[in-house]
């Protein structure tokens, strides 16, 4: 597709949740003039980025530092076309120890490893940011078989 | 809106300020206007090198000392570069680009996206073919991976056909860019990556 018929954005127009935007929406939806652009979580915190629409359009996003996408963003409301954002499930990889002190050990390679966590009762929920693999291989590196339980979950 | 952001990371050595030596000609050929941010951790070396280098006004080249593991000021907390990227978009309202180049750290090195709008990670064949199969976050998630010093591989024994298959293989579809930097080689490849994908020309 050429420069000339890619989709500019340089704001976002407003939320889905907002009822007004809410009822026109439904109405172009009838038409099937909705598009949608699905990103992963971690692609939101962008504020520059080419994308594509379910549609196949071009979309160039090109929006201040001080706003954010997030799942439900409108980032155009036309007569005859709309662009949402949906952001795709978070993936987490949640991990319980069999020992306190195996629990500390893991507390301390998560650390180490610079994944991004929240804890849950005595559950470590690590956020998955390409595959599953590349944090399982590394609990099979540090740990032995039965030191740790782990499971994926998407949310 | 504000300049364009532009990481570049990478182990020590790698050849990042090279890579930037090599993209400033070929920015300004095209007419965009760029600043440089680099970090190392308690020096302005690889600073001092670009404004001596003659290749941009030296009052566009900042550094910023990190004065610890340098992924702590472009991931954990960005805030020194992202208050000298703020800086620079005021003192040159014309700035389309901003090249922030980490010191040099280790495979597990990564940006944050509150700094960078995209960024790429900067491995060389002298480093050991072996690099892209240690799957260091650098090498998984960054947007572009550039494999640079090309013309070292039979030098030091790497099989480059097999570390750039193993590259694409562990990235999901995203881009690697082999390089020799101090040939030129790639160097327009990458320009031309980031004005498609990041300035959105």
């Amino acid at each position: 597709m050429s420069v000339d018929r890619m989709k500019r954005i340089s704001s976002i127009f407003g939320h889905v949740s907002d009822a007004r935007i809410s009822k026109l929406l439904h109405e172009l939806d009838h038409q099937n003039l909705v598009e949608t652009i699905t990103l992963l979580p971690e692609d939101l915190k962008r504020h520059r980025l080419k994308v594509k629409t379910d549609k196949d359009h071009q979309v160039a996003i090109s929006i201040p530092r001080n706003i954010a996408l997030e799942d439900g963003s409108v980032l155009c409301l036309e007569t005859d076309r709309a662009i949402i954002i949906c952001a795709s499930k978070q993936k987490w990889l949640v991990i319980t120890a069999s020992t306190p002190a195996l629990a500390i050990q893991l507390g301390y390679h998560a650390g180490n490893l610079h994944w991004k966590v929240r804890f849950q009762g005595a559950e470590l929920h690590v956020v998955v940011v390409s595959c599953y693999k590349d944090y399982t291989d590394r609990l099979h590196d540090l740990f032995k078989p039965g030191d740790l339980l782990w499971r994926k979950m998407e949310e | 809106m504000g300049a364009a952001r532009v990481g570049i990371g990478g182990p020590v050595g790698s050849g990042k300020t090279a890579l930037i030596e090599q993209m400033l000609p070929a920015f300004k050929s095209i007419d965009i206007s760029i600043a440089v941010i680099t970090n190392d951790l308690v020096t302005a070396e690889d600073a001092d090198r670009i404004r001596r280098s003659g290749l941009i006004d030296p009052e566009r080249v900042v550094a910023v000392e990190a004065g610890a593991c340098p992924h702590t000021v472009i991931r954990e907390d960005p805030t020194l570069n992202i208050t000298a990227a703020d800086e620079l978009e005021i003192k040159f309202p014309d700035l389309d680009l901003i090249l922030i180049e980490s010191g040099g750290d280790n495979l597990a090195s990564t940006f944050s996206l509150d700094l960078v709008d995209w960024w790429m990670f900067v491995i060389d064949v002298a480093g050991g073919d072996d690099i892209p199969r240690k799957r260091g976050p650098g090498c998984l998630q960054s947007d572009l991976l550039v494999i640079n010093k090309q013309d070292l591989a039979p030098y030091v024994g790497v099989d480059l056909d097999r570390m750039l298959l193993e590259s694409k293989e562990s990235r999901s579809g995203k881009p690697v860019i082999v390089t020799n930097c101090r040939a030129q080689m790639g160097i327009n490849k990458i320009v031309d990556l980031i004005v498609e994908e990041v300035l959105l020309l």
